[in-house]
């Protein structure tokens, strides 16, 4: 891994501006993890820049885009699961110094898959639009991921058809809230195509073979997955 | 009996028979396999090593794992086993020179798993070897196969987790475009 050359705390700071948090309809305002997803997804298109957040009494965590890289003072299992968000900060464009020298950066994906599930618990992610559809655009690198089952399923599915949550729901026999956590962290990470459309009825997509019938669920239960 | 093959290719030392070992229930066994077209294959290169292991889901109904040469000039050796296979991992050693186009002309030997069956393609030694990324391989599957999306994976053969990782996934893909044609259809 090469070392970041360290840069004055002065000087880079400077470098720096606050996001306020986005708000819902000019509504609420998007708090803890939701706070964090919509900086970055609101920055997906970036090639370069530094994204600082500040957690109350959990450290920092230090996004660095063009290296599709995150910093954190603790281990990735050690997130907070509902943190506070102090202040997000963020310098965009080429030249940015990361404001610390860290050794052991760790990859953003690992980072975006673990908000991505929490930001917005049982609703989708505040950019996504109700009827959209959406098909998988990139599988994620899952032997480096946290996963369940049921999201092997879900993106299989996925990566042939363009379906609604709720599709995906009835399709995989997921529960609904699992598939709308799945889609909104794919879609952070940068991973969904939209396909805008018509509403779609509710309940009309085939279910795949009920949990024993299939040959995943027979491999799954033969591997004590 | 039913079964289900899953076919392993790559080039020498991507770890096609580790990942099987790995997997398997059983000794992963070697089976020396005859050269029956020499007008067409080098004498030197006429026996080549298939690799077998297998899981059993119950008294009657096994995946059996076959570790392939995979290049096209050992198609004879397991054109059975292609029209029996329902997916495939293709393993690339990242170490490898021009590992990137190793993976596209491997899996050029089998177009018909990429379009109707399942295929993943798995990049190990990225511990050592980390360049070139994973975006690499996806870039150029994508241009050699634009409507076909395989997941790409770095991974461990030697890691029983990545490796059933990577099996259910593959089952997943299958299991997905082979019983859902409707799907598709509703969301044209």
């Amino acid at each position: 891994m090469v070392a970041l050359a360290p840069t004055p705390r002065d000087s880079a700071a400077e470098q720096f501006v606050v996001v306020p948090a986005a708000t819902r309809n000019g509504g609420v305002p998007a708090l803890g993890w939701s706070r964090v997803a919509m900086v970055l997804r609101s920055f997906q298109a970036e090639t370069s820049g530094i994204v600082l957040v500040e957690l109350v009494a959990a450290g920092q965590i230090i996004i660095d885009i063009a290296r599709r890289s995150y910093w954190w003072t603790g281990q990735p299992s050690e997130f907070p699961l509902r943190p506070r968000v102090a202040r997000v900060r963020v310098a965009l464009g080429d030249g940015v110094e990361v404001p610390y020298v860290q050794e052991q950066p760790g990859k953003l994906d690992e980072l975006l898959w673990y908000i991505g599930r929490l930001a917005f618990p049982g609703e989708g992610a505040w950019w996504l639009m109700e009827n959209d559809r959406y098909r998988l655009s990139q599988w994620p690198n899952l032997t480096e991921l946290a996963h369940e089952p049921e999201d092997l399923r879900m993106l299989a599915l996925l990566t042939n058809n363009a379906l609604s949550p709720r599709q995906l729901a009835a399709a995989s026999g997921a529960q609904h809230d699992s598939a709308i956590a799945l889609i909104n962290t794919l879609d952070l990470m940068g991973m969904l195509t939209v396909v805008a459309g018509e509403p779609m009825p509710d309940v009309v997509v085939p279910e795949l073979p009920a949990p024993r019938e299939g040959l995943f669920s027979r491999l799954r239960a033969r591997l004590g997955r | 009996m039913a079964e289900h093959v899953i076919l392993f290719a790559g080039p020498m030392g991507a770890g096609k028979t580790t990942a099987i070992s790995t997997l398997s229930e059983i000794a992963v066994v070697s089976t020396e396999a005859a050269n029956t077209e020499r007008d067409v294959v080098d004498k030197a290169t006429t026996t080549v090593a298939l690799d077998y292991g297998e899981i059993s889901l119950s008294d009657d109904e096994k995946v059996r794992l076959y570790g392939v040469p995979g290049q096209r000039r050992f198609d004879f050796m397991w054109s059975i086993l292609k029209e029996r296979a329902r997916g495939l991992v293709l393993l690339v050693n990242n170490d490898a020179p021009d590992s990137v186009a190793l993976a596209v002309e491997y899996l050029g030997s089998f177009e018909q798993l990429i379009h109707a069956g399942g295929v993943i393609v798995g990049v190990t030694r990225v511990d050592t070897a980390p360049e070139p990324g994973l975006g690499a391989y996806r870039d150029a599957l994508s241009a050699a196969w634009p409507t076909a999306m395989m997941p790409v994976l770095s991974i461990d053969p030697r890691d029983a987790g990545q490796m059933q990782t990577a099996l259910l996934m593959l089952v997943a893909i299958v299991d997905a475009r082979a019983s859902i044609p409707a799907v598709a259809e509703l969301s044209r």
